[in-house]
């Protein structure tokens, strides 16, 4: 081999040996703490995501309203709100015949419906 | 976010690994910096010939990387490689003209540095005569030969990288290696051959 020849395979093995040059591990521990700021400083920024509406679409409605627990207190808060609609009223004609609000007990009025008549039949239950 | 699994991220390319860094997946930040960081660092170390400097402006380069994946398109012609040599390029270009160091010697200059640079190389190891062989070049002259022939990048990739045809890199890596040979030439310890 000419010394021509032997200089250019040693300076080809001299620039392949500079390819496998590697960072150290310290280096390598900085640059992914930097992309960890990076990261929680973009996630910290971004918009909330939206609600997935995923499944069937009962699914997408009841997370829409926040789950399952959610839609309980909801369906809740109405039947209270149903009873109370149907039967407080009989408290209003106590409150009106007593001397709370100071009228005659004349003036009661039975807000209640009368609903017997529906279980009644001849007048026997 | 939990991660993918490293096999999961493995088949995928560093463009598409971007976009999932950006999506706060730390698998991608993990890959991307094994992928990436040994390049940016050889790159800044061969045209620096500074290890602790090289240290400081490849984790600044990645820094650039990080901060740049949000407006990342997958879909898009840039390499995140390439992009990163650019960067490094750019960075390492600043830092040596900051610091005076700058030789910036005519591309047929060299012939007449190459004997001091000789008497120097004796004692130095391999990579040592390598970094200072490479200091005598002109800088776009040892951008290129570095990206060529040690990061193995193709010539329209370095003309990205350099911001530069793809003639001249073409004249740029062919007058690099020869000057880098005629630089080494001689240095037996540090071509580790005898005559």
């Amino acid at each position: 081999m000419t010394r021509e020849h032997q200089t250019d395979a040693a300076l080809d093995a001299l620039l392949a040996e500079a390819g496998s040059d590697m960072p150290d591990d310290a280096l390598m521990a900085r640059v992914l703490a930097d992309a960890d700021a990076v990261q929680a400083q973009t996630q910290a920024v971004a918009p909330a995501p939206r609600v997935a509406l995923r499944g069937n679409w009962l699914t997408a409605m009841v997370e829409m309203v926040g789950g399952w627990g959610a839609l309980g207190g909801v369906t809740a808060a109405g039947v209270t709100g149903l009873a109370v609609g149907l039967y407080a009223p009989d408290t209003v004609g106590v409150w009106i015949g007593s001397d709370t609000l100071g009228q005659e007990a004349s003036l009661s009025y039975d807000l209640s419906p009368d609903i017997s008549a529906l279980w009644l039949e001849d007048d026997d239950v | 976010m939990a991660g993918q699994g490293g096999s999961d991220l493995d088949a995928l390319d560093d463009g598409a690994l971007m976009v999932l860094f950006a999506n706060g997946d730390p698998g991608a930040a993990r890959l991307l910096t094994e992928r990436l960081l040994p390049r940016a660092f050889r790159h800044a170390a061969r045209v620096l010939g500074d290890r602790a400097e090289a240290e400081d402006l490849a984790q600044e380069a990645m820094l650039r990387l990080w901060k740049a994946a949000a407006d990342w398109r997958a879909d898009g012609e840039a390499k995140p490689a390439t992009w990163l040599h650019k960067v490094v390029a750019n960075l390492a270009i600043d830092r040596i003209r900051r610091s005076g160091r700058s030789v910036e010697l005519g591309d047929d200059d060299f012939a007449d540095a190459a004997p001091g640079v000789e008497a120097r190389l004796q004692d130095d190891d391999r990579m040592g005569a390598l970094d200072r062989a490479l200091a005598t070049l002109p800088e776009r002259q040892r951008q290129a030969v570095v990206l060529r022939h040690i990061e193995g990048l193709s010539n329209p990739e370095i003309a990205e990288a350099l911001g530069i045809g793809v003639e001249a890199v073409e004249s740029l890596t062919a007058r690099g290696k020869r000057a880098l040979k005629s630089a080494l030439e001689g240095q037996k310890e540090a071509l580790g051959y005898d005559t």
